[in-house]
């Protein structure tokens, strides 16, 4: 995954040369008094006006007049670790780990003097036993999100950890809603009031990604099933009916019809590694022309995310584009003021973000440009049809205008997922429709239950802009009007990798049992290899062993000569091939390969060194790894 | 429920003084701590007293109480002294500031390693009132490796009582019905900084350790200075209860090896992935050196060290800190004080409770809330079930564990020596005087708290409700050191309801409306009471003072210490 984000980079890069977010959405900080640590934990706008945040070490302040003369006033400290606000009717209402509580002031100084308990939670006392809300339905009653312990895995040891709760305060009841979350650290309803829960990757989740949970649902993390059958519940999936043999959620929800798939993926590393807000563009065209469309922030790489859907055959599925990035610390909460300025509570204590800063509070403004963007992407059946903000120049418009490749994640216990299944689909058309914004592509391999990478390279505005963002991503739970065969059997796709020529894994009868050079290689943490110069003699028995600490997959390919770059751009070009045949391109210049390394396991591999002394170069070839990963074997 | 009884028992009740103390002996099972009780004689001891006549490596619990300016040692092996009642050690630094008022008693625990060879003499831990003040305190090498345990009054009246012991210093192995449980009740270690790309040291003699000390687990964590390139070996002495063939596992990323009586166990150095790597020895009964040479090569700090018995099936762990379990660790270096001020702070955290004994097994309060204003004196209650935990004055609270990178325990710490109560429900509807008090609160008794509310001073007062109808509240003031508490029951379908005052190992009746307690040591006095039933429940080991609160009734009481 890191790999495409790598490229993606690249080629961001390259874009952003010409547009920058920033001429269309404008970023303004909010400078905070030195004695406020303003972990921001929670948020919302009260009806005067101010907004009432509470931090991650239990205060809340009240901040008016938002920007160069900002107010802030004490309301309330010592709440256990609050991880959400909401205000409804003057009274605050936050969750503290163990209640939801409601916070009054009563004579009116300016602090709570009322803490109700609301409703309480029990707790084992496990660190990641996280919880997130209230969000106040437009019926008075509220949701609220349970995480999972953590004990190297997901657990849950008490009731509901892992679900979506509702609370309704006419009877004074709280309710399970859904089952299956992990670590669900933030959620919010679309235009149309649905909820949609934000979830990391983790245990059970390859990636992060938006779902919409129903009563009932069970959204794919295992450990909350312990409650399933407990009064309330509404959830039909059980504990033995998840295991990690159906290799996707998609062929895990043939089986299994409770599974809720998520709506949209959000490729890790891409576009973000650790999902937070949702909020909707409840603005009617006053942020801009993306009225309707959710946002989600991601608090590890300090942006915000743009998601639109679409209902096929009733259930959400849609694409999700990256919207601004350059926030100075990791966006937990975002709230639009009366303004339409969306404001976002930042902090990265103990999770570092990409910003830098501990926490920061800042603002989003629409400058009023229109910025030409993908609007939306919706699925039609025989491939997308991409809507842009702005007409398209048809010139522009042809087949090779758009690259498409789709892939998914696998459904495991193990932390995250690799990429599985990369495919890469050959656009046979591109059609720009009457309306002039809209291009209607089809596919060569389109296939349901897989993420499709749109890449848009070249179509302009009809004014000649180019675009601000040209990718996104659309997750095809199914297909409009019918399904092809699916993701249903990715482990058969992925063809038996560890067998190959070049991959001696035993040492030849002839040696004897003796080698003459024991190498040892191993990889280290940002796509490197810990050792990067290694000399042998010529023609000298070798058993180098390969291992991998890294937190994620990697190789080591033995070049020709100075043939790493060569290599590694085959490996790369490979599209679903290179998945099937572990990244390794059938060309001469490949000398001797070890298998793909899952983190902390090893290879072992037995050859001759080169006969011819001179330089070799070796490479990872996952895709993009080899710009970074190389190193090379001296032959003397 | 005694209501019931006869009308002319009731009209005695009723005509009776309130503060009458009813008695009642309460049937109550409790698990031997493996201690031995040693018989003192009451009152003041004697300039010179002998509590032990020879003693090695020592467990020890007392009480103590020691009149205004009185002074008094208590010397380990005869030389090595513990002022009383400071608690001062020469050339030891305390964890804590203690505070041992007089005239009130106070609950020591001494854990004492009696020196051996160039090993001196180690004041493993000291607990005053259960809140750790010394730990791994190094005193002088002596070649006399046992001495009596001896108490030197030079001024004042000094008592002492409930003095029990052990010869163990620490936890060491035992055998009961689990089998064979090994604990090296101490380790030394010695800490090397090295190299960057360091991947095992072979040349331990030619290295001069960066710093050295005792600790009771492999606490990577506690000693390390930095995440990887650094090594170190621990020593110890295993007590082996039941010879027979033993077999020794670690698991860890790094560099491992194990020996035995000098002989290698477990033979896992170098580079590798993280395993279980196993080894067997035949070990004799009785003591034997351990060491352990850890070197860590990765970023991956992980030592886990087990064992199996033979003929058990089981690995158990020794000395690790063991996953999915919450073990009591010293706590922050740099505590993160919580400045308080007039208006009291109001803190929800959760709470190491009973206090946790250091690198023990330790349980944790989810639901507490301690409130701190000024001085103190501080309180900690639980919400759950409304018990009044933990008092202190001082300094009100570290917020460390709470706030530092992620905050994984999520635990405050007081900053102060706390006295605690057993932390069993305030609240019950028990019927009649000798029933046995709730360990907690049933889940069908439906207490919880509703929500507490600040009174002009900013105060809190917590309301609770419970099945029945019942409403009560609770309010503790500060007041001149102490602090004074209120219970009210509100409201109720017209039945009475129980109320604690307090639980202690023995409570003294000194007036009536009067207690003395010891094990925690405090005073209670009642200032107000509008129920007729004050009954002191006695059990092994236990006593409670209880009040019976009939609807719109409360009790107030002051509690000194």
């Amino acid at each position: 995954m890191r790999s495409l984000s790598l490229l993606l980079t690249f080629l961001c890069t390259c874009a952003l040369a010409a547009q920058q977010e920033s001429d269309y959405y404008a970023i303004e900080s909010i400078s905070i008094p030195e004695e406020i640590e303003l972990e921001v934990g929670g948020m919302d706008f009260m009806a005067d006006g101010r907004l009432a945040i509470c931090t991650r070490r239990g205060e809340v302040w009240l901040a008016g007049d938002l920007g160069d003369k900002t107010t802030w006033e004490l309301f309330a400290r010592g709440l256990h670790e609050p991880l959400g606000l909401a205000a409804k009717d003057g009274a605050i209402y936050v969750s503290q780990r163990a209640e939801v509580t409601k916070l009054e002031d009563t004579n009116g100084d300016g602090r709570a003097d009322v803490f109700e308990t609301v409703y309480e939670l029990p707790l084992t006392g496990n660190y990641h036993e996280y919880h997130y809300g209230p969000l106040i339905m437009p019926n008075g009653s509220m949701m609220s999100t349970l995480n999972v312990g953590w004990e190297g895995s997901g657990v849950s040891k008490v009731p509901w950890r892992g679900w979506m709760m509702r609370y309704d305060p006419t009877d004074k009841k709280l309710k399970p809603w859904a089952a299956g979350l992990r670590s669900p650290a933030g959620f919010g309803t679309n235009i149309e009031g649905d909820i949609f829960v934000a979830e990391n990757q983790g245990d059970w989740i390859g990636s992060g990604r938006i779902t919409h949970l129903a009563e009932g649902d069970f959204a794919g993390h295992a450990a909350s099933l312990k409650w399933a059958d407990q009064p309330g519940s509404k959830v039909s999936v059980r504990m033995d009916d998840i295991n990690d043999d159906y290799g996707t959620m998609y062929a895990a929800k043939k089986k299994v019809p409770g599974l809720k798939l998520p709506a949209v993926w959000f490729p890790h590393g891409i576009l973000g590694i650790s999902t937070a807000a949702v909020i909707a563009d409840r603005t009617e065209g006053a942020f801009g022309p993306f009225a309707s469309h959710l946002l989600v922030s991601d608090q590890g790489q300090s942006k915000i995310m743009r998601v639109a859907m679409e209902k096929v055959d009733g259930e959400y599925q849609g694409a999700v584009f990256p919207f601004r990035e350059g926030y100075k610390s990791g966006l937990l909460r975002m709230n639009f003021d009366k303004n339409n300025v969306l404001w976002s509570g930042q902090t990265a204590r103990g999770w570092y973000a990409t910003g830098g800063e501990l926490f920061a509070l800042e603002g989003l403004k629409w400058t009023g440009k229109t910025p030409f963007e993908m609007y939306t992407i919706s699925a039609t059946k025989e491939g997308f049809e991409v809507e842009f903000t702005m007409p398209v120049n048809p010139v522009t418009v042809k087949s090779s205008s758009f690259e498409v490749q789709n892939f998914t994640y696998k459904y495991h216990h193990n932390y995250g997922s690799p990429v599985i299944d990369l495919e890469e689909n050959k656009v046979t058309s591109a059609t720009l429709l009457p309306d002039g914004k809209t291009v209607r592509l089809v596919l060569n391999g389109y296939r349901p239950g897989y993420i499709y990478e749109v890449r848009v390279k070249g179509a302009r505005a009809t004014d000649g802009t180019n675009l601000v963002h040209d990718f996104g991503y659309y997750t095809l739970n199914a297909i409009p009007g019918g399904a092809a065969a699916g993701a249903a059997d990715v482990e058969g796709a992925m063809a038996d990798t560890d067998a190959a020529p070049k991959r001696p894994t035993t040492m030849p009868a002839d040696w004897n049992g003796k080698v003459d050079e024991e190498i040892l290689l191993e990889t280290a943490h940002g796509m490197k290899y810990k050792q990067t110069y290694l000399t042998v003699k010529t023609g000298s028995k070798v058993r180098l062993t390969f291992r991998n600490p890294d937190d994620m997959q990697h190789n080591f390919v033995l070049t020709s000569g100075k043939k790493g770059t060569l290599v590694g751009e085959a490996a790369g070009k490979m599209g679903l091939k290179g998945i099937a045949k572990a990244h390794i391109p059938d060309m001469d210049a490949v000398l001797v390969h070890s298998k793909l390394v899952e983190p902390e396991e090893e290879d072992i591999l037995y050859f001759k060194a080169p006969s011819k002394p001179g330089i070799y170069e070796f490479v990872c070839t996952v895709p993009g790894h080899y710009l970074m990963m190389r190193g090379v074997l001296q032959v003397e | 429920m005694h209501r019931f009884l006869p009308l002319l028992f009731l009209l005695t009740a009723c005509s009776g003084d309130p503060l009458e103390l009813h008695i009642t002996e309460v049937d109550r099972a409790i698990a031997s701590d493996g201690l031995t009780v040693v018989d003192l004689k009451d009152g003041p001891l004697a300039a010179t007293t002998e509590l032990l006549p020879k003693h090695k490596d020592l467990n020890l619990k007392l009480s103590f109480r020691a009149t205004e300016g009185s002074a008094a040692k208590l010397m380990l092996q005869g030389k090595y002294p513990v002022e009383l009642p400071s608690l001062m050690v020469a050339g030891g630094k305390p964890r804590i500031q203690p505070a041992a008022s007089s005239g009130i008693w106070q609950d020591l625990e001494v854990v004492f390693i009696a020196p051996e060879g160039d090993v001196p003499a180690i004041l493993s831990a000291v607990y005053l009132n259960g809140t750790l003040v010394y730990y791994q305190q190094e005193l002088s090498p002596s070649d006399v490796p046992a001495g009596p345990l001896t108490l030197i009054v030079e001024s004042g009246d000094v008592e002492v009582v409930d003095l029990r012991y052990s010869d163990q210093g620490g936890t060491s192995s035992t055998v009961d019905t689990n089998g064979v449980n090994l604990n090296l009740p101490l380790l030394r270690y010695e800490y090397y900084d090295l190299p960057k790309g360091t991947v095992d040291v072979t040349n331990w003699a030619s290295l001069t350790p960066d710093k050295v000390g005792y600790i009771n687990r492999f606490d990577l964590n506690a000693i390390r200075g930095k995440e990887i390139d650094y090594a170190i070996r621990f020593y110890g002495k295993l007590n082996i209860p039941s010879s027979g063939e033993y077999q020794l596992s670690t698991y860890s990323p790094a560099s491992v090896r194990v020996f035995v009586d000098g002989q290698r166990v477990v033979n896992d150095g170098g580079a590798h992935g993280a395993h279980q790597i196993d080894g067997f020895i035949d070990l004799s009964e009785g003591r034997h050196d351990f060491q352990l040479d850890y070197v860590q090569n990765t970023g991956w700090n992980r030592l886990d060290v087990k064992y199996l018995p033979e003929g058990e099936e089981a690995l158990k762990y020794l000395n690790s800190m063991e996953e999915g379990k919450t073990i009591g660790g010293l706590g922050a270096s740099t505590p993160q004080k919580l400045e308080t001020d007039d208006y009291p702070y109001l803190l929800r955290s959760f709470l190491y409770f009973p206090a946790p004994k250091v690198y023990e097994i330790a349980t944790k309060r989810t639901h507490v809330i301690s409130v701190g204003e000024g001085e103190g004196p501080h309180y900690s209650l639980d919400l759950q079930n409304g018990a009044l935990l933990q008092m202190w004055r001082g300094d009100f609270a570290d917020t460390h564990d709470m706030w530092a990178g992620r905050g994984e325990p999520q635990v405050m710490r007081p900053l102060g020596p706390t006295i605690s109560f057993d932390g069993t429900p305030q609240w019950t509807d028990i019927s009649g005087d000798s029933d046995e008090w709730p360990a907690a609160a049933a889940e069908s008794t439906g207490f919880h708290h509703v929500r507490h509310s600040l009174d002009e001073a900013n105060r809190p007062t917590f309301e609770y409700e419970m099945k029945g109808g019942h409403s009560l509240t609770d309010k503790l003031t500060p007041v001149n050191g102490g602090l004074v508490r209120e219970l009210v029951h509100g409201a109720g379908d017209a039945t009475t309801i129980y109320t604690q005052i307090a639980a202690a190992r023995q409570i003294t009746e000194t007036a009536p409306g009067e207690y003395e307690l010891r094990g925690p040591g405090v005073k209670i006095k009642i200032e107000s009471y509008d129920g007729d039933r004050l009954v002191l429940q006695r059990s092994e080991g236990i006593n409670r003072l209880i009040a019976e609160l009939p609807t719109k009734g409360h009790i107030t009481y002051r509690i000194d210490w």
